[in-house]
């Protein structure tokens, strides 16, 4: 399809300089709160607690040291790398091989269950939490990494299966044909041809729902403790009686936004298929 | 092989979907029928040697008498009529803005989506320090500029829920941005040529084109935003808790409350389901929407 740029031409370029100022506002605005959080993570102490904004200083490594020697924060990081990534492949392995299903084959229903497993996704998270939190409890299974990895699992199940449906059904059937014309078995043809011809929607799809499962925050409060707290939780617990240390917030909050930013700039242009569930490209 | 071609043609496709449907029903459905029971039911875990008694449907009548949840709902809903229309607005303004052909917009594209990888408790705990009276940096500006001595917009019962729209606003405006921005691109061409040979001015251009033909895009980011702001608790949990008094606490923050402060698991299930129920609702009109667009392409 012919994109909108070219009726430009035809119309009076906008006055620039308008728009530029607009562009600035719109930086300001959504930018400040990252940017302050990050340079605030790197003031010393007496700085934070200034009356005046602060913007230049030297900077010091003192809060992050104190997050990672005090709060441990490290650790709960690594659990929620760990959880994450075994998530992440449960959810892509199981919702990859259900989204070829629905995208190559007659099913009873098919258009049914897909919805469904769609709307398994809108639940509202505390609707879960309370029978999720008893049934764990009697399996023994709190704050273990076994039962987010499952959780997190099955809410990135969704997603999977809309995101790489609408990637399978872009791929010609004519070469599957082929293949299977040459003796290829079906499930041949899945993993030799349709699948290295989708990798990288698969990566794509596998760092959104990454970054989903770190972000979680809910369930990872109600369910574990001490063993397997993920980072945001203890994030969260930096929030105590006595106030909040907004030195040590900031900088967890930046060792854990850092990552997360990278990650964005790798599926950039995947990311509105995965916000709509793959109904806009 | 054991199977004839024809018959494993027959089987392979249900046995790629078995794995998603078994993890499915015992993660989601389960726990669902689980709770259902459990909603009937009356069950402190303060006091778990009763166990659970059974009192029918009890706990629904309770919720809808109970003021805390009533007003809970009120605040949800409040919450949502701030945010999401000026989400809205901003967002399709801004995306318009973006869609010029201006040098720098793919950099001010790039940058304006960040706020929506921020880890939502990240995103609460940042506003909480940004609107702090004494060392937050919008009433260190407000002093240096001498505007005003410092507003305390998170302390006040009747300001709160405006500062917490706003953190909403600021993370989720990229949100609709993306989505409408995606949506003008892909526009056909040529109905546009035509309302400008026509000589439209770029208000009836917007308003009779861009508008209408945008409208499958509007409808699935509003009611995607619906559905989320309606279940918002990691940025409420560290940016107000609740507070001050009830004044921010959403329906979600106070079952959480009800569930995991004061015990009352069968009550909790109960007011969880009622949410679940409005969820379902609007997830309904949502998935109607998405199935045209589907068949549309």
């Amino acid at each position: 399809m012919p994109s909108i740029n070219r009726k430009r031409k035809i119309r009076k370029r906008p006055s620039n300089s308008w728009v530029w100022i607009g562009y600035i506002v719109i930086l300001v605005f959504f930018l400040t709160p990252i940017v302050w959080t990050i340079l605030t993570s790197f003031k010393p102490q007496d700085l934070i607690h200034s009356v005046k904004p602060v913007f230049f200083f030297r900077p010091s490594l003192f809060n992050y040291q104190d997050v990672i020697q005090n709060s441990y924060i490290l650790k709960f990081f690594y659990n929620s790398i760990i959880i994450s990534i075994v998530a992440c492949l449960i959810a892509i392995v199981f919702g990859t091989l259900a989204a070829y299903s629905f995208s190559r084959f007659k099913i009873k229903k098919r258009e049914d269950i897909a919805f469904w497993i769609l709307s398994t996704r809108m639940l509202p998270a505390i609707a879960s939490v309370i029978p999720i939190y008893l049934i764990a409890s009697n399996l023994g299974l709190l704050d273990t990494y076994t039962i987010l990895i499952l959780l997190y699992a099955s809410f990135n199940i969704p997603y999977v299966v809309w995101i790489m449906r609408g990637f399978f059904t872009d791929i010609p059937r004519e070469i599957e044909e082929a293949a299977q014309v040459d003796g290829c078995s079906l499930f041949g043809v899945f993993w030799k041809i349709v699948l290295p011809l989708s990798v990288a929607g698969l990566v794509s799809t596998a760092v959104f729902i990454f970054v989903l499962s770190i972000n979680e925050f809910i369930f990872a409060l109600i369910l574990t403790s001490i063993k397997s707290k993920t980072l945001p939780v203890a994030i969260a617990a930096l929030i105590t009686d006595r106030g909040i240390q907004w030195g040590q917030m900031c900088a967890s909050g930046t060792i854990l936004l850092i990552p997360l930013i990278i990650f964005y700039a790798f599926i950039q242009k995947q990311l509105v298929r995965g916000l709509t569930f793959g109904a806009i490209k | 092989m054991a199977f004839s071609m024809k018959t494993q043609k027959k089987i392979f496709p249900y046995l790629l979907l078995l794995p998603t449907l078994v993890l499915l029903i015992c993660i989601v459905i389960y726990p669902l029928i689980y709770s259902a029971n459990l909603s009937l039911h009356s069950y402190d875990l303060k006091k778990f040697t009763q166990g659970m008694q059974f009192i029918g449907i009890q706990n629904y009548l309770d919720a809808l008498k109970d003021t805390q949840f009533l007003k809970a709902l009120k605040v949800t809903f409040l919450f949502m009529l701030i945010a999401i229309p000026i989400e809205f607005i901003l967002g399709l303004a801004i995306a318009l803005l973006l869609n010029k052909d201006v040098r720098g917009s793919k950099t001010v594209r790039t940058l304006v989506v960040i706020p929506m990888m921020v880890t939502p408790i990240i995103v609460g705990l940042q506003w909480r320090f940004l609107f702090n009276y004494d060392m937050g940096l919008i009433n260190q500006i407000l002093r240096l500029f001498h505007v005003s001595q410092g507003i305390n917009i998170l302390g006040n019962y009747k300001y709160a829920l405006f500062g917490v729209a706003l953190a909403d606003i600021w993370q989720w405006t990229p949100f609709v941005i993306l989505l409408c921005y995606s949506g003008l691109r892909s526009l056909p061409v040529e109905p546009f040529e035509a309302i400008t040979i026509d000589g439209a001015t770029s208000w009836q251009t917007f308003k009779y084109l861009t508008i209408p033909l945008l409208k499958p895009i509007i409808v699935i980011t509003v009611l995607l935003r619906t559905m989320d702001a309606f279940r918002v608790y990691d940025m409420i949990y560290t940016l107000t808790f609740g507070g001050p008094g009830s004044s921010t606490e959403t329906a979600s923050f106070f079952v959480y409350r009800v569930s995991f402060k004061i015990f009352q698991m069968g009550y909790g299930a109960a007011l969880s389901y009622i949410l679940l129920i409005i969820t379902i609702i609007i997830a309904n009109i949502f998935v109607k929407s998405l199935k045209r667009v589907w068949e549309g392409q």
